[in-house]
């Protein structure tokens, strides 16, 4: 456990004192389960302090899609079961969001490409930020920091049959020019690395390293 | 001076002023004239036409000879009749002198004539012809400059399925081209409306719209192509014809035959989605029994036509990470390419089969008769009905929302307030002893809710009880009754102490953590509601996380102050910190629509113990560099320099240069697109483009950047 | 009464046809001084040709540079050459010269004297006007043709002649959101960029061509912790020797950076909440400001009395210390404009300090420039300071101006009075 640590914050509007510092953060959206994976953020930012140097903030925020908030997480993680379906208020600040350099990083925790989230989760993306389309395997967000030279690692729900049954091959993404304004996952992350980073110690590897990737790659790109 | 000589200086004057009332008259009748036209064409959509003035020319002319008539009656006895009838005293003697035949009396009347002078009277009559000329004219003025003024009539939303054409001069038009007529005809779910141009420069209509251009001759050695891809030309009779679809982005048709070119931009116009509002229901619902029938009514509304609108439903079933959906729709109509559309439906919520814990995602969609690159599809916003679970306690009621029927068993702040309103009404007839009863129910329940509220607001961290959120919500809260001082912050302490008396080390921990907990959640509260100095403390590992949302921490605060109220009996002063913390919850839901359903766990990573501790290693990469944003706009402000320097040498080559840097900047740099449409619409009709030009070089040049004083370091600070 | 202003008319006209012809035939002051007024292009040529003993032109305003020159040859070739002014002349001057960004950016300054009206335009139309004088500094996208600062009594003309070699900038710095959008802005501004990201212990994420820091390679290093500190010394190097050294949030609290630093490093304070969606959108961001600025260095920015941003030359190079350390927040949560601004400020930055050497454009047409960016200076420099003229002198003064209102006054009053005889009905 670190030492006692009196930790002193100004104001409440300036939560994080370390203006440096990567919090991750997951997004609160009207219609859905948006806290259907709340071990997710610890486990990465774990995983973060793991491999890397970056200034990281030890816990994860949560912020509404509609509220000026969002601006201050250039990187967003967005994961549930159900329908999603955006409010005007949350289909604008997504499209701005997406316009002046941010990153969200969707994942249906429902592993079912025909669903109900996959359904409308993609067709309030392309409202919102322009139509989805087929990552490439040789994207620089799989060499961003660990190499997958075969694209996107799968996931154990992938391979037990979970969900759909299948093994998607790629990711989807909408593009800002060239580089990723949304990630989307079909193959439930929100699973995988669902789980108390303490735990990684009883798996062989580490099944987060993707994840590192994609914060390295919001990061730096 | 006889009276013949005065006579006739009288009439010199005279036909002056009838020249100058017949000019002035001109002058009028053709600046409003032209004013009149310019304003009903610029409304017409036409900003300039060379028509409007040659017809103001000929109304001018033939006032111009209808007002000079009277110059031909200007005899010497018209004018000797008009001099006596402004001037009585002279009792006809100078109709009489003047008169040709004469006079034996003529020096008589010479002498009575001399003795009356009638210069005074001829001016003011000779002014007051003028008078009403005058003023025609410089009406004429006025009206023409604000004829100016009107805007050039665009596509309204009723006219976007119209196309609409500006044309060019005929004696710009090169000879092939000169009777160059378009036919430009909307596609078949906007009308099909067609519209027919001679000389046609731009052509601004919906993609999927089809545009022929046709010209008398063989069409013999004329080719034609769109964006370097060429478009067939045919005879049809004696003139030759070509057709294109409009695409969705601006083009340009270039017809050539041998080193002559001509040239026709053509403006997509978008299809607009329908917008869709749900009327009804309002707001979300959350259920404790899902029963009856649930009313749904939406209206949508398209710029051309509307040809679907439904409601659609989605139910969800299941929770942790299995869930099931089902999906369908309803009140679906048809709707015959109307503008505007309701659609209305009841949703049977017995038919569904819902259980504790479904939920029902509803949305009306509405499609619009766009089969050329659509149809669009636009949607209301999503309302969601939740039917709530057995052992959850959703205690913040969404505000308007009613209840099921029969549903009085949830308890939300309102509920609270108006039972203990009810209770500090039948205060004085109440013993102490159930005044106290009721009112700390009412104040387990506050508890209850402010434990929500707290979830939200803050979250607790490491593994040790937490204070508050580590009781189960079913529990009774900790009695604070026997606590004799106020529940202040003092009361904290005093509380601890006694609390204290009795308790095994680990109890007092376990309560200290959970006072401390309790008194920095306050501690918080009031300094973010500015009712407290402090900055936010913290001690030990706990660091605050996520939003601290304002509105419920005064919401929080005033709970917290109610309790207080409450657990002493205090009805009345328990109210109005009720009705604040209502007020600050209502204030959040709309700013933030807040599930209560539950507190995530708080896991917080020691970052020092696992830094740089993984087996694995990364590798270094390399990034790829942005593209800059505009990359063309250096070329655009080239070629527009280069086009400007051509006009004075070739203005139809540069007209042409325009028109094509002007379809590029459509999509890339609007602003430069309009400026220069205005540029093109002076130079083709011959006026001074100087202007519009140098605004359009401006904005391709990128404009002014800053402005600053002159100072120690260049650059704009 | 009318009559008699039509008789009063005609004498006017006479009296004006009179005067005409005594200034015609009258004859030159004695003693070889010929004074000139208004157009000198005859007397010039007069001149040359059999120059008077004393030649003396009366000015309205500053003349073109070719009469200037011609004037200073005269002086140069023994004449006694003196210039007066009829109205009091106002020093003016204008400079366009290009600035180290990309697309073509242009700074223009201009100035004139205090209460003398100036106002700015090239080609393409006015840009700006300063009603009462004073100087101003304007930036613009670019400049059509000659700019020309015109005041009712000069015209200062200025052309750009020159154009900027840029190289690519370096940034080097930890992984995260400021290196990420700063990067981000300059690229989409049209800079080349090279950067070095630090993402952990000998992992970098590194961009373009990463060699020695030198000014053959990069136009400026922009630096935002404390990550490049091992090459503290080679980037000091750089900044001695010419280069553009940005040290942005708190690097200058570090070793080597702090000998270059314009200022020493403050405690951080944080923004205004909510001010980054304002109209000064960097009030809403925290930084650490410079404290106890060097003699020498300039503050550029400062906030509440206290200097976020400042600038010194170090030898041949320059060094920005930019207190602000997450200017990311301002592209991300501010207006709607914000994107656009913040790359626009960085831009603005790295141009200036960046080290970009000139080169001289084509000349434009016949190679002959009219640049006169100077006129009364210049006027100075070729002829000497005015010099009043003697009272004799000043009356005998040619003046074509005056020519032009006789006859103007004599064609004016004789129209009256032929319209008001003819209205009153007489021939």
């Amino acid at each position: 456990m670190s030492a006692n640590k009196r930790t002193r914050f100004p104001i409440p509007d300036s939560r994080f004192p370390t203006s440096g510092e990567f919090v991750f953060a997951t997004a609160q959206y009207e219609s859905g389960d948006w806290d259907s994976a709340p071990l997710v953020p610890a486990n990465l930012i774990d995983s973060v302090a793991k491999y890397t140097s970056l200034p990281v903030a030890p816990t994860g925020a949560i912020v509404a899609l509609a509220s000026d908030d969002l601006f201050r997480f250039p990187l967003v993680f967005l994961t549930g079961h159900l329908p999603v379906r955006f409010t005007d208020a949350e289909r604008t600040n997504v499209r701005r969001f997406a316009d002046r350099g941010g990153m969200l990083f969707v994942d249906d925790h429902n592993h079912d490409i025909d669903g109900a989230f996959h359904k409308t989760a993609v067709e309030e993306l392309t409202r919102a930020v322009g139509p989805l389309s087929r990552l490439p395997n040789t994207h620089p967000i799989y060499s961003a920091f660990f190499k997958f030279p075969d694209g996107p690692p799968n996931t154990s729900h992938e391979l037990n049959g979970w969900g759909d049954n299948l093994v998607h091959s790629h990711l989807l993404a909408a593009m800002r020019g060239n580089r990723i304004a949304v990630l989307y996952s079909n193959k439930d992350y929100s699973s995988e690395w669902g789980y108390h980073p303490d735990n990684k110690r009883f798996l062989a590897i580490d099944n987060t390293k993707f994840g590192v990737n994609i914060i390295v790659y919001a990061l730096t790109r | 001076m006889r009276p013949l000589d005065r006579v006739m200086r009288t009439r010199r004057a005279l036909a002056a002023t009838i020249a100058t009332r017949a000019a002035l008259g001109a002058v009028a009748t053709v600046l409003l004239t032209a004013a009149f036209l310019t304003a009903a064409l610029r409304v017409a959509g036409v900003a300039t036409s060379s028509v409007a003035w040659l017809v103001a020319g000929v109304a001018g002319a033939v006032a111009l000879a209808l007002l000079a008539r009277p110059w031909a009656r200007l005899t010497v006895p018209r004018v000797a009749l008009w001099i006596e009838e402004r001037v009585p005293a002279l009792q006809y003697a100078l109709v009489t002198a003047v008169d040709p035949v004469g006079t034996a009396s003529a020096a008589f009347l010479e002498g009575e004539i001399d003795r009356v002078s009638w210069d005074r009277e001829a001016g003011r009559a000779m002014m007051r012809g003028l008078r009403w000329p005058t003023l025609a004219a410089v009406a004429g003025v006025a009206a023409l400059l604000l004829s100016l003024r009107v805007s050039v009539g665009g596509a309204t939303e009723h006219d976007r399925a119209i196309p609409s054409v500006t044309t060019t001069p005929a004696r710009d038009v090169p000879a092939p081209f000169a009777r160059l007529v378009a036919t430009v005809r909307s596609p078949a779910y906007a009308g099909g409306q067609v519209v027919r141009v001679e000389s046609p420069a731009s052509i601004g209509t919906l993609v999927g719209s089809t545009v022929v251009l046709e010209a008398p001759g063989s069409g013999e050695g004329i080719t034609a192509d769109a964006e370097d891809r060429p478009i067939a030309v045919h005879r049809v009779g004696d003139a030759w014809r070509t057709a294109v679809t409009v695409g969705a982005r601006p083009a340009v048709i270039r017809l050539r035959h041998g080193t002559v070119e001509r040239l026709v931009a053509l403006e997509p116009r978008l299809d607009s989605v329908p917008v869709v509002r749900l009327l009804f229901p309002t707001r979300d619902t959350v259920v404790r029994a899902a029963r009856g029938e649930l009313r749904l009514s939406a209206e949508a509304h398209d710029d051309i036509g509307l040809a679907t609108a439904a409601f659609e439903y989605i139910v969800s079933s299941g929770e942790g990470e299995s869930f099931k959906f089902k999906s369908g729709t309803l009140g679906a109509r048809r709707i015959d390419s109307g503008r505007d559309a309701t659609i209305g439906a009841s949703l049977s919520l017995d038919r569904l089969g819902l259980k504790p814990g479904d939920m029902v995602h509803l949305r009306a969609v509405a499609h619009d008769g766009n089969n050329v690159s659509g149809p669009g599809a636009g949607a209301s916003e999503t309302r969601v009905l939740r039917v709530a679970r057995a052992g959850e306690y959703d205690s913040i009621a969404v505000e308007g929302a009613p209840p099921s029927e029969g549903d009085k068993s949830v308890i939300s702040q309102r509920m609270l307030i108006m039972l203990t309103e009810a209770l500090d009404k039948r205060r004085p007839t109440l013993a102490r002893k159930t005044l106290l009863s009721e009112s700390r129910q009412i104040a387990r329940d506050e508890t209850r809710l402010r434990k929500r509220v707290g979830d939200i607001i803050f979250q607790r961290l490491g593994d040790n009880p937490t204070g508050e959120e580590s009781r189960n919500p079913a529990e009774a809260p900790p009695s604070d009754s026997t606590v004799s001082a106020s529940d202040s912050m003092r009361g904290d302490s005093i509380r601890r102490a006694t609390a204290r008396a009795g308790r095994t080390p680990r109890d007092v921990a376990v309560a200290d953590s959970a006072d401390s907990a309790r008194a920095a959640l306050l501690r918080a509260a009031s300094a973010a509601t500015g009712t407290g100095d402090e900055i936010l403390d913290f001690e030990g590992d706990e660091t605050p996380v996520i939003a601290i949302n304002r509105p419920l921490l005064e919401a929080y605060n005033a709970m917290w102050e109610a309790g207080r109220e409450l657990e002493q009996g205090e009805t009345g002063r328990a109210l109005p910190p009720m009705r604040r913390a209502l007020a600050a919850i209502q204030r959040a839901r709309q700013a933030e629509r807040i599930y209560l359903r539950g507190k995530p766990p708080a896991v917080v990573v020691d970052l020092a113990r696992v830094r740089l501790t993984g087996k694995d290693h990364g590798a270094a990469s390399t990034r790829l560099p942005r593209v800059p944003l505009d990359p063309a706009a250096a070329r655009r402000a080239e070629r527009l320099a280069a086009a400007i320097e051509l006009a004075s040498r070739n203005p139809a080559a540069a007209i042409d240069s325009i028109v094509m840097l002007r379809v590029e900047s459509l999509d890339a740099a609007p602003q430069l697109g309009a400026a220069l449409s205005e540029a093109l619409a002076a130079m083709r009709n011959g006026r001074d483009a100087t202007t519009s030009l140098a605004r359009a070089r401006r904005i391709a040049d990128g404009g002014v950047h800053g402005v600053g004083d002159v100072g120690a370091w260049s650059g704009v600070w | 009464m009318r009559r008699a202003c039509e008789h009063a008319l005609r004498v006017i006209a006479i009296a004006a046809i009179a005067t005409l012809l005594w200034r015609a035939i009258r004859p030159p002051i004695a003693g070889g001084v010929d004074v000139v007024h208004g157009d000198l292009r005859r007397a010039l040529v007069r001149w040359t040709l059999s120059p008077a003993t004393e030649m003396r032109v009366v000015l309205d305003a500053a003349p073109d540079p070719s009469t200037r020159d011609w004037l200073r040859a005269l002086a140069r070739a023994g004449g006694s050459v003196h210039w007066s002014s009829s109205r009091p002349f106002a020093a003016a001057a204008v400079v366009a010269e290009p600035v180290p960004e990309p697309n073509g950016v242009t700074r223009v300054r201009f100035a004139s004297a205090s209460g003398e009206a100036v106002s700015v335009a090239d080609d393409a139309g006015a840009i700006d006007t300063l009603p009462r004088g004073g100087a101003r500094e304007l930036e613009l996208g670019a400049v059509a043709g000659a700019v020309r600062a015109s005041g009712t009594t000069f015209t200062a003309t200025s052309e750009v002649r020159d154009s900027v070699v840029l190289r690519p900038v370096l940034l080097l710095g930890a992984a995260g959101w400021e290196s990420k959008f700063t990067i981000a802005a300059l690229e989409e501004r049209g800079w080349r960029v090279a950067s070095r990201v630090h993402v952990a212990p000998n992992i970098d994420v590194t961009q373009g061509s990463l060699g020695s820091i030198d000014t053959v390679r990069y136009a400026a290093v922009i630096v935002l912790d404390s990550t490049a500190a091992p090459s503290a010394n080679e980037i000091a190097r750089y900044a001695r020797a010419g280069g553009g050294v940005i040290l942005g949030g708190s690097t200058a609290r570090s070793g080597a950076f702090a000998s270059l630093a314009p200022g020493r490093v403050g405690a951080r304070v944080a923004g205004v909440a909510g001010a980054v969606s304002s109209a000064s959108p960097r009030t809403g961001l925290g930084g650490f400001p410079v404290s106890s600025p060097a003699a020498d260095a300039v503050v550029l920015e400062s906030r509440d009395g206290v200097a976020m941003i400042a600038a010194r030359r170090l030898d041949a190079g320059r060094v920005m210390q930019v207190g602000y350390d997450e200017t990311w927040r301002w592209r991300m949560a501010g207006g709607d404009e914000s994107a656009a601004a913040h790359r626009a400020w960085w831009s603005r930055l790295v141009a200036a300090v960046a080290y970009a050497p000139l080169a001289p454009l084509a000349p434009r047409g016949s190679g002959l420039t009219s640049v006169d960016e100077t006129p009364l200076a210049s006027l100075v420099d070729a002829v000497g300071p005015s010099t009043p003229m003697e009272g004799r002198i000043a009356a005998h003064t040619d003046n074509a101006r005056l020519d032009w209102m006789l006859f103007i006054l004599i064609a004016a009053s004789l129209l009256a009075e032929w319209t008001s005889r003819r209205l009153r009905g007489a021939r």
